[in-house]
This record gives structure tokens, C-alpha cells and sequence, in this order.
């Protein structure tokens, strides 16, 4: 991992970004891999092109490495069309520099291609889908098209920032590579990122594999390499040992195939350690440190390993402990993601490669590195982010089965989630899973998805007619049986062999061809994979797609949540309103009923004083005829007092009638009082209810939200 | 097992904390069958089974969901249209019966209003015959489980997947539960909050009533009035006071 090398890049990098780029709307500026590394085609082209006026040598000397990398590829076959069209499109990129006024020249030129493009875009798929059953042919057609679709985006570049980009010619021929490449700047920016201390503890601990890895090396060249059964191709692992990111960017087609053929399991360890970066001394001190102490998931640890047949059954049931103490001790190195089910499976190969602090390093790499951590979180972000990524991929390479599983309502998260969060070790053997594992190392976690799409490809014929139950079924059994052996052999057996065959090879070492009577075509499993190009800047692409995605999700969800928040306060509110409203209603009824009363005490009453009034005027009439039978001298005037004192014969009329008349006044007085103060409380009464009608009416017209003009809820 | 009965598919979700026994559950359910040391779920399991109620044929469409805590950003997708689910604990774990709570409140919130949900306390077997005491491997009292499921109107059962003690009892009694359901929650197409305040104001017309309101028959009659009828109520300016009376005078 030189330095030197890895410095201008990130210097042109930085360059570049000031300059004005023609992003695609869609690419999330902060993800920059992709444009960085066509920015760093970019001015490869220009001094071509500059070249090109002084003499043919730039640009033939191109031609020569484009004809070179075919080769390379074993495509002799050159599809004339296809030549044409890339020609074409270079062509136009060419021109720019030529013209005088080149910037304004350029940003047209931009994006005229820009369109050929996307129209270049569309055909590769149905091209490609049709050339795939030749796969290696296509493959670099294909590449030579990304190239050619990717250029139009170039932004224009200053001629004096073009001696800038003394290297960078490699990036332009490993645009086929895009994960791997993509990868090494990912594990370049993480390296870089670290303070000098660091760096220095990589490169110590890297320069320890080494010399592991050369003892191997010596020691299996001392016993011979028939004692293996099969050859390694030292030449090639000892460049990946010794510099991985020249060979990287020199023979990228040679390492993917050298790859896709399994890393020797003799040193797939160290190269997975010295790939990754993961190796350091100070991780390994603290995992001694921490390995014996508690962890909160340690119970759950311990239950679930036991009852995960990938671990009991097996080589893998000799490493038991130490899995336990990994995992173990990454629940609490992290405790923000603590103890997900589905660790196991991801460690258990790590496990099988080295010793166990050199595998937690290794997992925390993983973790940290390679964001397996996103697919452990609470919430399984990264999870549901290869989910969507995986939607669109078998989207764009399989609309009809895409179509059809939408349609019979499955969804990618009820069969691939365990797919992904155990790199499929939860339903397929331990040799596929380190397969995988080293594509995983070189090409970054979504190098997944070639395997999952793949594997979706395959079986599309299988799919098709299958419903909803049937399918599920398949999904999550019967995918893999494709590359079984002897395929004509009924479902069931192959079921069967499946069970049988799941830890058969743990403890056969291979590499290279698999010339055994293993179950599985892993190498044509693996090598088909590879052929499903997916190209990080996509990748990217449908990583913000499902940003968007997410907060729109999110945005609702507050909305929601904020609307039911309102709702509870209006409940609330209701509640209050129809407390007050009871309490004014009995209120009322108190008044009215008490007014109802007065009303009836007051007939009484006055029935009463009816009566009064009646025997006043029966007496009246009384005393009248009384006073008629008196003799004539009588005066009227008189009182009966002077009547009586003068003696005259009227002194017969007895005493007591007087009286009983006096007293029939007096209690005719009282009756009038009494009705009189009757009258009044009722005044007084009506005046209290005419108030509190006045206030239930205030109420009324303050009653804006209408909750008693409305009809009523309970009316309905 | 006819074919000339009418099936009616029934989508049911399990939800649990993990190493309940949710999968063993289904294990038992569908394939009459146990395994020690089942293996943990990832992501979730898809299982079917008919059986036969009455007349009735009813297939019953199994997720059997991941446990682990992790996982639950998954679950909704599976529980959202399910008809029924079944909600496990472990009878010797009182952590997850506070967990089984937990799913059933997050179901009456955010699965299908009329969701049948059945509670299910499992590994009866290990507490089968214990007497109660300090050291008794029951750690959730039956009680505690009907108490629950009253209160929030479920289904009950303690269960053993290794026994197969209630197992099938569990779907038969979902089974059953599922078409007088569905009839009851067709009727009443009203929002239960109406009807809930329909019940407040019968208590209001009662407690007036309690207060010698009734002496007056006309009164009284003018304030029901208020309830069954609106157009008699808006007459009145919006309110249904009697003004007769009022205007008496």
C-alpha cells in the first residue's frame, strides 16, 4: 500500500471537485466515488486529444491499451457495432479540446452524448441479458459501453491541471471492475483517513501476514504442490500479498477471475486480513483484554449458538469458544449494535481462516469498513437499503420475474433478509458462504447482490409459474438446487442432498478447479455472479433513491405522529366542552325546575287569594245587608264604636261580628302581603332566569366549534 | 379435508420474543413435530395448514416472525393485513410476557382493527405439575395471562409446543373466532368513539332524570326531543331550550 500512490489521486480528487462538474441529477454528491474516478479519465482523454495535434502516438498508443485490455479479456470477437458506438461517443468527447472556444463548446458537447447515453443505457440490458448465456464474451463489450456512457459526464478540465493526472490511465481500463475498484478507494480513504500512528500499525501488522503468508508459501513449496491435489498460482497471491492495489489497477480481470476461482484456503485467511486492512495489534490487545469480561447478550449469545446447526454441526463445532468470545466481545467493543442473531454466520467463516482475535479484527473491519454494521443496527437500515438495491437490480435484469413476484404480493424482505444478514450461511453450506466472503473482502458488501440476483436469474424459468405460497417455498429452499449435480434428479432428492451436503466439504481444502465430487457447481455459481455487472455509480444512485424514499417515510410518520398528537389535544378538548356542557345543563334544569315551582306555588297562590277575596265579598255583602236592617237614624257615617257609646239600639248587634270582620280584614291584609312578597320573589325569580338563559346564550355564540349548534354526536 | 367446503385463508402472524417458541409452535401446528434447539429465526418463516372447523375449511397462511428485538422493523410488513396473531411468551421468562404486552399493544395500534389476537404462554412443559413456591419454574402466574387477555379481549391459552398440550386448541379457537368477527365488525360500520359517547349521554338523561326532572312531563319531553330530533332542536335557534315556557309569561 504505497503512499505515493494513492496521494495524487486524492490530490486530483480534491482538484477536480472545485472545478464545475456536470453531475447526473440523480448522483448523491457526497458519494463521489464514481465520478471521482471518471473525473480521472477525464484529462487522459484531453491530452489525448492534446497529444493528438502534435502527433497520432496518444492516441494510437490508446487504441493499443484498449485492444490490449481485449485480449486480455479473450474477446477477439470485437462486435463491429459495438466498436462503432464507443468510437463514436469518444469521438465526440475528443472534440472538445479542440475547438477554440472550448468550454463553451464542451458544455454542449457534454450533453448531447449525455442523451446517447441514456439511450446506450436502455439497449445494454436486453443486450446484455441475451448475451449472458456466453458470458465471458459480453462482459467486456459491456464494459467498453459503461465507458462510453460514463464520458459525456466529464467535466471540462483546465490544460494546466492536466499534468495533474499522471496515473490515472488505470482507472480508465477498470471501469468492468467498478466494485473492486470502488473498493480499494473505499479501503484508500479509510487507510488515509487514520492518524500516521495508525497507518504505521497497518503497515506493521500487514508486513506480519507477509511473512506468514511467505512461510506458507515456502513450506507447501517444500512439500510439493501434488500434496495438495491442485496448483496455487504463487505468482499471482504474492502480488496480492505484496501490493494489492497495483494489481488492482494493472490486472484487475486476472485478480477478479483469480478470485471468482476462490481464494487458496491455505492462505485466504491472510489475504482477507491484508485485503481489508483489518489486521492491528492494539484491536487484538484489547480483544484479550475484553473477551473474558460480561457481556448483557451474553445469554442470548450462548442459547442462540447452540441452536444454530451452522455452528454445531461441523468444523465450525470445534471453534465453538472462540466464536462465542467474538461475538462475544464485539457486543460490547460495540454496544450500539450489542448482539444481532445472524453474527454467527458472518463470523463463523472468519473463524475458519484464522485465529480469533485476528477474527474479531477482521469483523470489526467488516463492521466499520465495510458497513455490515447498517445491516445490524437497530432498525436494519443497511438491511432494508440492500433490499431496495436488490429490488431494482432484478428490476433492471429481470423485469418479468420482478413483475411477477410483485404481483403474486412477495417482497424481497421476506426471502432475502437472511440472505443478507447471513451472507447465506443460514440456508447454504460453509464453502459457498467463504466463497462469497471473498468476493465480499475484494468487492465490498454489495457484491451480494450479484449472488442474490444471480441466483433470482437462474431460477427465473422456475419462478415464473409459481404463486404466492409456492414461490416462497422456493425461494427459501429450492434456489440453490440449480447448481446441484445432476439436476434431473427429482426435487425432493435434491432437498435431501442439499441437508446432506451442507458441511461435507468444511474440512476439504480447494482452490482453483473443484475436480471432486462435491454437490455443488461452486465455481459456476461463483463465476455467474460475476457476470452480473453492477456498477457502484448505480448502486449510488439507488442508494439515494432510497434516501428519498426513507425520509419521505419519515416525513409522514412525524405527520401522522403530529396529527395524533393534535387529535388527543381536540379529544381533550371535546371532553372539557362536554363536562361544561353537562354541568350548564343541569344547571339550567335546576333553574327551570325551580321556576316550574314558583309558578305553581304562585296559581296556588293566588287561587287562594281568590278565595280571600271571594269571602271578603261574601261578608261585605254581609255587613251590608246588615246595615240595611238598621233604623233609618243611624248615621252611616258612624263608626260603629260611636254607635255603640251613644246607646243606640244598634247596640244589639253583637260584638263579635265586628270582631270577626276586623279579623277577616287582618287576614285579608296578611294574604295581600304574602301574595305581594310571592309576586316578588317570582320577579326576582324570572330575573335570575332571564340572566342565566343570557349567559347559556353568551356561551352559545362563543361556541365557535359548534359543539352545541352542531348536531349532536349522540343524535345521529 | 374437502374440497367442496368453502376455504377461507386465514393470514396470521406469530410475534414473541425470541426463544419462545414461536417456530416450534408452527413446528407443532403444521407438522405435528418437535426439535430441540430450534434454530433461530432470520428475517421470517412462511408456513400453511388447513384444517377443518365445522363446515368450514380454513387455510391458515403462517408467518412465523424473528424474535430478536432487531428485527421488529420487519414485522410490520407481515402483521399489517393479518387476520389473526398469536402472540407468545414463555411461561418461565417474565420478560417476555412484558414483551408479549408490548406486541399486543403495538398491534391494537397498528394492525387491522378487528384482528383476532390469542395470547399464548409456552413451554407448559416445563411447569406441567410444578407446585407453586420460591424455586417454581413459573415465573407467570396463569392469572396474569387470563388478566391480560381480558382486559384486552384475547384469546388465552398456555401451550407447549413439545407436548403439543393446547396447540391445536390455539388455531381451532382463532378458526372459530373468525367469521362471527368479521359479521360484528360489518355491522357496526360506526366508530367505536360514537358509540362510546352515545353511552355518556344516556347517564346525562338518567342523572336528570334522577333529579325529579320527570315531574314535568312536558319538559321532560322537549329535552329528549333534543336527542332524537334535530330538526326540532334547530328550530329553536340552534337550542333546544323549552322558550314556551319562558315566553309563558
Amino acid at each position: 500500500m504505497s503512499e505515493h500512490e494513492t496521494q495524487p489521486v486524492q490530490q486530483i480528487a480534491d482538484e477536480v471537485s472545485t472545478e464545475p462538474i456536470q453531475v447526473l441529477p440523480e448522483a448523491n454528491p457526497t458519494h463521489t466515488d464514481t465520478l471521482e474516478v471518471l473525473q480521472m479519465a477525464s484529462p487522459e482523454d484531453a491530452s489525448d486529444a492534446a497529444s493528438n495535434e502534435t502527433g497520432e502516438s496518444g492516441k494510437s498508443k490508446k487504441k493499443k491499451k484498449k485492444k490490449g485490455k481485449k485480449q486480455n479479456n479473450k474477446t477477439g470477437t470485437d462486435t463491429p457495432e459495438t466498436t462503432e458506438e464507443a468510437s463514436a461517443v469518444e469521438a465526440v468527447t475528443l472534440d472538445q479540446p479542440e475547438s477554440k472556444d472550448a468550454e463553451a463548446v464542451a458544455t454542449d458537447a457534454i450533453e448531447e452524448p449525455a442523451e446517447v447515453a441514456a439511450i446506450d443505457a436502455d439497449t445494454t440490458v436486453n443486450e446484455h441479458t441475451a448475451l449472458d448465456n456466453h458470458s465471458d464474451a459480453s462482459s467486456s463489450i459491456t464494459v467498453d459501453r459503461h465507458a462510453a456512457r460514463v464520458l459525456p459526464l466529464l467535466p471540462t478540465v483546465d490544460e494546466s491541471d492536466k499534468n495533474l493526472f499522471g496515473n490515472v490511465v488505470e482507472f480508465d481500463r477498470n471501469f468492468n471492475n467498478n466494485l473492486l475498484v470502488s473498493r480499494l478507494h473505499n479501503l484508500n480513504e479509510g487507510f488515509n483517513s487514520k492518524n500516521p500512528k495508525d497507518q504505521e500499525q497497518i503497515k506493521t501488522a500487514c508486513q506480519a501476514l507477509r511473512t506468514t503468508f511467505n512461510e506458507i508459501k515456502n513450506s507447501i513449496a517444500m512439500m510439493g504442490d501434488h500434496m495438495l491435489g491442485y496448483k496455487i498460482d504463487w505468482e499471482l497471491w504474492t502480488k496480492v500479498v505484496n501490493n494489492y492495489e497495483e494489481i488492482v489497477l494493472n490486472e484487475p480481470d486476472t485478480l477478479q477471475e483469480a478470485v471468482s476461482e476462490g481464494i487458496p484456503n491455505e492462505v485466504r485467511g491472510m489475504i482477507w486480513q491484508l485485503i481489508s486492512n483489518s489486521k492491528n495489534f492494539q484491536l487484538e490487545e484489547f480483544y484479550a483484554s475484553i473477551k473474558n469480561e460480561p457481556s448483557e447478550h451474553e445469554k442470548a449469545i450462548k442459547r442462540d449458538l447452540s441452536r444454530t446447526s451452522f455452528v454445531t454441526s461441523g468444523e465450525a463445532s470445534s471453534k465453538m469458544d472462540s466464536l462465542f468470545h467474538v461475538i462475544k466481545a464485539y457486543s460490547l467493543f460495540d454496544p450500539e449494535v450489542g448482539y444481532t442473531q445472524g453474527m454467527a454466520f458472518i463470523t463463523v467463516p472468519l473463524l475458519m481462516n484464522m485465529n480469533d482475535s485476528e477474527a474479531f479484527c477482521l469483523l470489526v473491519t467488516l463492521m466499520k469498513d465495510y458497513n455490515l454494521r447498517s445491516l445490524f443496527m437497530p432498525e436494519m437500515r443497511g438491511l432494508h437499503l440492500l433490499l431496495y438495491q436488490f429490488d431494482r437490480l432484478l428490476e433492471d435484469k429481470s423485469p418479468f420475474l420482478y413483475n411477477h413476484l410483485i404481483k403474486q404480493g412477495i417482497r424481497s424482505s421476506m426471502y432475502a433478509s437472511q440472505w443478507f444478514l447471513t451472507f447465506f450461511a443460514y440456508k447454504f453450506p460453509l464453502d459457498i458462504v467463504l466463497r462469497i466472503y471473498d468476493a465480499v473482502i475484494t468487492e465490498g458488501m454489495e457484491s451480494i447482490l450479484k449472488f442474490a440476483v444471480n441466483l433470482m436469474i437462474k431460477n427465473e424459468s422456475n419462478l415464473l409459474p409459481l404463486s404466492f405460497d409456492k414461490l416462497l417455498e422456493y425461494l427459501k429452499d429450492k434456489l440453490f438446487n440449480f447448481y446441484l449435480y445432476g439436476e434431473a434428479a427429482s426435487t425432493s432428492q435434491l432437498n435431501l442432498t442439499t441437508m446432506n451436503k451442507r458441511f461435507s466439504f468444511m474440512a476439504g481444502k480447494k482452490s482453483g478447479i473443484n475436480n471432486n465430487s462435491e454437490s455443488y457447481r461452486l465455481n459456476a455459481f461463483v463465476k455467474d455472479a460475476a457476470t452480473i455487472d453492477i456498477l457502484p455509480f448505480y448502486l449510488k444512485k439507488y442508494q439515494s433513491e432510497f434516501d428519498e424514499f426513507l425520509q419521505l417515510e419519515k416525513s409522514k410518520e412525524s405527520e401522522i405522529k403530529k396529527i395524533k398528537y393534535a387529535n388527543g389535544k381536540l379529544r381533550s378538548e371535546v371532553k372539557i366542552l362536554e363536562s361544561n356542557y353537562v354541568m350548564l345543563d343541569r344547571e339550567n334544569i335546576a333553574v327551570v325546575n325551580a321556576m316550574v315551582h314558583t309558578k305553581v306555588q304562585r296559581a296556588n297562590n293566588s287561587d287562594e287569594n281568590h278565595d280571600l277575596e271571594l269571602e271578603i265579598k261574601k261578608l261585605q255583602e254581609k255587613l251590608v245587608s246588615l246595615e240595611s236592617k238598621l233604623p233609618a237614624s243611624s248615621r252611616p257615617g258612624e263608626t260603629l264604636d260611636e254607635i255603640q257609646l251613644e246607646g243606640s239600639p244598634y247596640t244589639e248587634l253583637p260584638t263579635n261580628i265586628e270582631e270577626e270582620i276586623q279579623a277577616a280584614m287582618e287576614i285579608n291584609t296578611k294574604v295581600m302581603d304574602t301574595n305581594r312578597a310571592l309576586e316578588e320573589e317570582l320577579m326576582m325569580l324570572e330575573d335570575e332566569y332571564r340572566q342565566v338563559d343570557d349567559e347559556f346564550k353568551l356561551l352559545l355564540s362563543q361556541d365557535k366549534k359548534g359543539w352545541f349548534t352542531k348536531k349532536p354526536f349522540w343524535a345521529a | 379435508m374437502s374440497t367442496s367446503n368453502p376455504v377461507t385463508a386465514v393470514k396470521l402472524v406469530l410475534l414473541g420474543e425470541a426463544a419462545v417458541g414461536k417456530s416450534s409452535l408452527v413446528l407443532r401446528f403444521v407438522s405435528n413435530d418437535f426439535q430441540e434447539n430450534k434454530e433461530p429465526t432470520i428475517g421470517a418463516a412462511f408456513l400453511t395448514q388447513r384444517c377443518t372447523i365445522g363446515a368450514k375449511t380454513i387455510k391458515f397462511e403462517i408467518w412465523d416472525t424473528a424474535g430478536q428485538e432487531r428485527f421488529a422493523s420487519l414485522a410490520p410488513m407481515y402483521y399489517r393485513n393479518a387476520q389473526a396473531a398469536l402472540v407468545v411468551y414463555d411461561v418461565t421468562k417474565p420478560a417476555s410476557f412484558i414483551k408479549a404486552r408490548h406486541w399486543i399493544r403495538e398491534l391494537h395500534e397498528q394492525a387491522a382493527p378487528n384482528i383476532i389476537i390469542a395470547l399464548c404462554g409456552n413451554k407448559y412443559d416445563l411447569i406441567e405439575g410444578e407446585i407453586e413456591g420460591e424455586d417454581a419454574k413459573r415465573k407467570v402466574s396463569v392469572e396474569e395471562g387470563q388478566k391480560v387477555a381480558e382486559e384486552e379481549g384475547l384469546l388465552f391459552f398456555e401451550t407447549s409446543a413439545k407436548s403439543g398440550h393446547n396447540v391445536n386448541e390455539v388455531f381451532m379457537a382463532i378458526g372459530h373466532k373468525i367469521p362471527e368477527k368479521r359479521s360484528e365488525t360489518e355491522r357496526s360500520a360506526g366508530d367505536a368513539a360514537r358509540e362510546a359517547d352515545r353511552v355518556d349521554l344516556s347517564n346525562v338523561v338518567n342523572d336528570t332524570q334522577a333529579d325529579g326532572w320527570v315531574e314535568n312531563g312536558q319538559i321532560c319531553l322537549k329535552y329528549s326531543a333534543l336527542y332524537d330530533d334535530e330538526a326540532g332542536r334547530e328550530s329553536m335557534g340552534g337550542w333546544y331550550f323549552p322558550g314556551n315556557i319562558t315566553q309563558e309569561d
